[in-house]
């Protein structure tokens, strides 16, 4: 799964700090998201969205092979 | 999602206190056979086997405490190490804490296995004493490595 969470970040000129405390998670975890190491959960992406005033599909975007089984 | 039991943050840093110095007295205890004379002192026990003498059960005892003070403080610090809130707890450290306890148990599993196949005579008990804290110790282990890696790739 792809993410646009830099690009909206830029677009809304917000710093990872900034970010994770909107969305009342930690810096870290912002960058893990950003980097695709971490996939978030519902709340969390839905918070993501609310916060760049997008929907969640514009933030997040599957991938052809998050369709296939993995490992 | 929320994880019940939670030690404030400041206990994380005494858990460190505790652990370290409790892990290297153990250590030092087991090998040397080192008691504090002042800890023999008089102990209710549940049951006490004695070698070549009686089982008791629900009875005082005397036993030097030395050990058992140091398990004490060592399991605190296991405690307040890994079950201390971090500043910010929120999803990815839960998720971290369970790829912790999954890494724990899955070692703890192959520790044992490793110990019931190649320890034998009292080896294989001073094995199991520290097999019983495996699994909390590799947790703060794997717990702290996650998010010392996850800090320092974040900067």
């Amino acid at each position: 799964m792809k993410n646009q969470l830099k690009v909206f970040r830029a677009i809304k000129n917000m710093t990872q700090d900034e970010l994770a405390k909107a969305a009342s998670v930690s810096r870290q975890t912002i960058y893990a998201i950003e980097s695709s190491k971490y996939v978030p959960s519902t709340i969390l992406a839905l918070k993501l969205a609310a916060i760049f005033e997008t929907t969640v599909e514009n933030v997040f975007i599957l991938e052809p092979s998050d369709f296939s089984a993995k490992d | 999602m929320k994880i019940l039991l939670f030690f404030p943050p400041w206990t994380r840093k005494l858990g460190w206190y505790l652990l370290v110095p409790s892990f290297m007295a153990g250590l030092y205890c087991i090998f040397t056979d080192f008691e504090l004379e002042f800890l023999k002192l008089p102990m209710f026990a549940i049951y006490q086997d004695q070698f070549m003498g009686h089982t008791s059960y629900l009875s005082l005892i005397e036993d030097n405490l030395t050990m058992e003070l140091i398990g004490v403080c060592y399991v605190f610090g296991l405690l307040f190490t890994g079950f201390s809130k971090l500043k910010i707890e929120d999803e990815f450290t839960i998720q971290m804490r369970y790829n912790a306890l999954m890494w724990s148990t899955l070692m703890s599993c192959f520790l044992l296995l490793f110990t019931l196949l190649f320890f034998y005579g009292t080896g294989f008990f001073i094995c199991m004493i520290f097999n019983m804290f495996s699994i909390p110790t590799i947790y703060v282990l794997r717990f702290s490595y996650l998010i010392h890696r996850s800090n320092s790739s974040a900067e």
